[in-house]
């Protein structure tokens, strides 16, 4: 089949079954619960669900998870409207204006315009996925074994560049991932490595208990470090979300149409940009927006755009992310790295193999984006009302639940306690990690990434018999992919010692939300991008 | 301080891993066919790797930031407690199966986390409950069912 035929629009359909849907919505709502609770992140929650997918079939497990990241994205809106908190980082730019609106009465418009342009710019995105993944495979199709270790290198830098702290640690974050990778049998010789005698250490180490163990227990065991002080006072306020309906009447708007097709433009090239997310397009498109307005200083103080630019923004990413995933297996944002977690869990690998072995999932994928973002704008019109009030459940609570299903989702993987000890062990190292500055992501995305390297890698030295230098000169003569994404890979590596600043890192949002949206350290975030 | 600790952290595990190495290098000592040996590629990452430490190393004490640790008790106590329990958690689900392991659990976590121990008592075995119907029935995971229940079964 031709990857770009239009068979890839409608095969999935046969996946799509009531059961399936159900997961989409079921992971949607979640995915909106936990992006509105502060404290909790869309990585967490779809690092410590992979688990429970296990049951399900490839596309329901994977679909679920997506309808997570795709609800998390628009589930920060709520807490930032309601009680001035993002509840994700990619938020932020919403509460702006969303939280002002709200205090004069109108949270329901808030609310319901965040939902609206989420759904209409995930849309947008899902489409762009849909037009632009496909031949992007096909290039990467023609990939051969030295390629696709440029791919993984590639992927690993990128990430060790965005993640907040300096490149340097991201990438030996990244090493000592690749290193885990070794452990347990070398897939060419069946030899043992680093196996220290132990018969469970034979299959190596199991991602997903590094994964749980960095991204859910660690997170847990900083959110232990406000102990009794946690924030109690949090204040909804007092006054009911009605009339979540009245934002569908800017359906008519030429110019909020405009405004949406600004901000879902910016949010996917941004997303498909990979290692930069939500948090940065929001903040782009939030200030194109605010640069185009007539009167600017409207912004700040409820003004409509300003919620809708960033949520387009923030969503219309998750389709970006989504594209050099599916079409190199290189990961758009650190989510996506852990859904290439959950590919793997279910039996695929992303990448363009799967346009070729499991056209049918890549298309269930592209149906069941469109499910979730059309569930996302149901769940916001007519449930947000009563996510808002789970903004009240108390913080410990939570916690415990959440160290409850990191233990379980582990124990499940093979029914042994070894999982789950190494979950323990790695999240006593992820707390350390964020105490040192260190990025978690590299380690997973290493993990992950290894196998696939190491085996190509040693393919292509096999060929080389020796004479590598010879091999890999002619390689880049004939193959100028290769080269590109060699020197990108050095580019990215590199180009930190020369600069001191980060373009499309996530460091200078976190001095913005540190500051609490004072407006200078605003304007100054605006004029680095 | 912390970027120090890291470094040479980072070097010593790197340097453990390429000798580590030997003993399950297939070929003798000096041979570098990285398609045939399973030893190679992991000293490439490790040497890497040691290389990168040692240049974060120099570089953190050439800005010459090196100040001191600082350690919270009250908030090292609090973690190390979340820790312990954690520990114990996981081995008490093996011993004494989901539902007990989990309810011991909430309640002391809850109370660690600043809650009441009302509400830890209360809130408890319904939540773990309702994980179990989650997981078990829905979701079709198997759960632990406990080893000191075993003659039970």
């Amino acid at each position: 089949m031709r990857l770009n035929s239009m068979d890839l629009y409608v095969i999935g359909w046969q996946l799509i079954d009531l059961q399936t849907i159900l997961y989409i919505f079921v992971g949607t709502l979640i995915g909106t619960v936990v992006g509105a609770l502060p404290g909790l992140s869309a990585m967490m929650a779809v690092s410590v669900l992979v688990p429970v997918t296990y049951g399900m079939t490839p596309a329901g497990g994977i679909l679920m998870l997506l309808g997570i990241y795709c609800g998390a994205n628009y589930g920060g809106s709520i807490s930032a409207c309601l009680i001035n908190v993002p509840g994700t980082p990619s938020a932020v730019m919403t509460s702006l204006d969303g939280y002002p609106l709200s205090q004069k009465g109108k949270p329901g418009l808030a609310i319901g315009m965040s939902a609206l342009t989420s759904t209409v710019a995930g849309l947008f995105s899902v489409i762009t996925l849909a037009l632009f993944a496909p031949p992007l495979a096909e290039m990467a199709l023609k990939f051969k074994s030295l390629e696709l270790v440029g791919v993984a290198l590639f992927g690993l830098s990128v990430i060790a560049y965005i993640s907040p702290g300096s490149t340097l640690k991201g990438v030996l974050a990244g090493l000592f991932g690749l290193l885990i990778a070794t452990m347990g049998f070398d897939p060419s010789t069946a030899q043992a490595r680093y196996t220290f005698g132990s018969m469970e250490m034979l299959a190596g180490i199991d991602f997903i208990s590094a994964m749980i163990g960095l991204f859910g227990m660690s997170e847990m065991l900083a959110n232990a470090e406000v102990g009794k002080n946690y924030n109690k006072t949090t204040k909804l306020l007092n006054i009911g979300i009605k009339s979540t309906f009245e934002c569908l009447r800017y359906l008519k708007s030429y110019k909020w149409w405009m405004v949406m097709m600004r901000s879902s433009i910016i949010g996917v090239i941004v997303g498909a940009i990979p290692g930069s997310g939500g948090t940065v397009a929001a903040i782009v498109s939030y200030g194109v927006e605010k640069r185009l307005a007539k009167d600017p200083s409207r912004f700040g103080r409820g003004a409509i755009e300003g919620i809708a630019a960033p949520e387009a923004a923030n969503n219309s990413c998750t389709g970006g992310a989504m594209t050099p995933l599916l079409a190199l297996g290189i990961p758009g944002d650190s989510v996506t790295a852990i859904l290439i977690g959950a590919f793997i869990v279910h039996g695929l690998v992303p990448g363009p193999m799967l346009y070729v072995t499991n056209p049918e999932i890549v298309s269930a994928i592209y149906i069941g984006l469109v499910i979730s973002n059309i569930m996302m704008l149901i769940i916001g019109l007519f449930g947000s009302h009563h996510i808002s009030k789970l903004l009240l459940i108390p913080v410990p609570i939570l916690n415990g639940i959440i160290l409850t299903l990191c233990v379980l989702g582990t124990f499940s993987i093979k029914n042994s306690l070894f999982d789950s000890m190494c979950m323990f062990i790695f999240g006593v190292l992820g707390y350390i990690m964020m105490k040192a500055k260190i990025p978690r992501a590299p380690i997973v995305l290493g993990m992950i990434l290894g196998p696939m390297m190491e085996e190509n890698l040693r393919r292509w030295a096999d060929i080389a018999d020796g004479q590598y230098l010879s091999l890999f000169v002619q390689t880049l003569m004939t193959n100028p992919v290769t080269s590109v994404m060699l020197a990108a890979t050095a580019f990215i590596l590199v180009a930190p010692i020369f600069s001191k600043k980060k373009y499309f890192a996530e460091d200078d949002i976190d001095k913005f939300v540190v500051t609490d949206g004072d407006e200078s350290s605003f304007n100054e975030l605006l004029e680095i991008k | 301080m912390k970027d120090i600790i890291t470094s040479v952290i980072v070097m010593a595990l790197s340097a453990f891993a390429y000798f580590n190495a030997e003993t399950f290098s297939l070929i003798k000592r000096g041979t570098w066919n990285l398609a045939k040996n399973p030893a190679v590629y992991p000293r490439m990452i490790a040497t890497v790797m040691f290389v990168l430490g040692a240049i974060l190393l120099i570089s953190t004490i050439m800005k010459g930031k090196v100040k001191g640790l600082q350690i919270d008790k009250g908030i090292f106590g609090n973690i190390l407690k979340v820790v312990v329990l954690m520990f114990l958690y996981i081995i008490g689900v093996y011993i004494l199966g989901f539902i007990l392991a989990t309810t011991l659990f909430m309640i002391s976590v809850i109370m660690v986390f600043g809650g009441k121990i009302k509400t830890a008592l209360i809130v408890s075995l319904p939540v773990t409950v309702g994980l179990y119907v989650i997981f078990q029935v829905l979701f079709s995971v198997p759960l632990p069912l406990g080893e000191i229940f075993s003659f039970w079964r």
